[in-house]
């Protein structure tokens, strides 16, 4: 069962592909966009550009994205730290990467599938959960999720949609 | 007359692309005007991944070839999405039409040739 709208997020520290990524170091942002994600999976290598795009379209706007890799890099060696680096490298991501070794954060926030996206707003509390928008072909993409949430939130507004299917991979548990 | 070509359609559950999958199958072979005999198998464990050489879901053989070989080191297992990538440089869970289609005319005149 997913996190609630309106819920508390789950706080998080996790090492990062710089530093450490931290929820409580984000107090000073208008919004968080917690995107559960990965290196492997088609659906992100699709979306990745676009969630590239929105962390630097939002920044100037206090918005802050994390990535986190939670699956389980024994049966999938491209999703370990190293391999993370190197893709945050190889795309020029803008926003922080973190690894969830443990998978207790993707457990926390009851997520599925990479990529699955949550908006926090300004008081942490879950305001969107779901996809970026509604397609992996960009220039099929009919409606905007992600940037309509966010943009309702920094309005002091409840987003228009709140809730929308995750579309992707599996997150691969550890057994 | 030319025979229908045949189409092993390997898919997992586990991943969303699968429906997707089999509509952009019968899109390209309209594309390409080639009549299909589709076999759909669904993968259900590692064991049969192996067993298939299946590098993810969905996958489609072309006359008992693969006409998108994998990059190497790609995971052989049940429980994955595959990834194209695609001749508009993209990468995705599915081929683009176009190359799916050209794949097909491709396959179709190996066999054709092969029964001649």
């Amino acid at each position: 069962m997913s996190l609630p709208i309106g819920a508390p997020a789950p706080t998080f520290s996790l090492p990062a592909v710089e530093g450490t990524a931290s929820l409580d170091q984000l107090t000073d942002k208008n919004a968080v966009v917690v995107a559960f994600s990965c290196n492997h999976c088609p659906y992100v290598m699709a979306w990745e550009g676009r969630m590239n795009d929105i962390a630097r379209d939002y920044a100037d706007k206090g918005v802050a994205m994390v990535a986190i890799n939670a699956n389980n890099e024994a049966t999938h060696p491209a999703d370990s730290y190293d391999k993370m680096v190197e893709r945050a490298n190889e795309k020029g991501f803008v926003f922080a990467y973190a690894r969830d070794e443990s998978q207790e954060v993707a457990k926390a926030y009851a997520a599925e599938r990479t990529p699955e996206f949550y908006v926090l707003d300004g008081d942490r509390k879950v305001a969107y959960h779901g996809s970026l928008d509604d397609n992996t072909e960009p220039e099929l993409a009919t409606t905007a999720f992600l940037r309509d949430a966010l943009d309702a939130v920094l309005e002091g507004k409840t987003p228009a949609t709140t809730e929308t299917a995750a579309v992707g991979c599996t997150i691969k548990w550890k057994k | 007359m030319p025979e229908n070509l045949p189409v092993t359609y390997l898919f997992n559950e586990d991943c969303p692309s699968h429906e997707a999958g089999q509509e952009l199958l019968s899109a390209a072979a309209k594309a390409a005007g080639i009549s299909l005999d589709v076999t759909v198998v669904e993968v259900v464990d590692d064991d049969q991944a192996r067993e298939l050489n299946f590098h993810g879901s969905p996958t489609y053989i072309l006359a008992g070839e693969d006409p998108f070989p994998p990059p190497e080191g790609v995971a052989v297992m049940a429980q994955a999405c595959r990834v194209y990538a695609r001749s508009d440089s993209r990468m995705g869970p599915l081929p683009s039409l176009e190359d799916l289609a050209t794949a097909l005319t491709t396959a179709h005149t190996r066999t054709q040739g092969a029964t001649a």
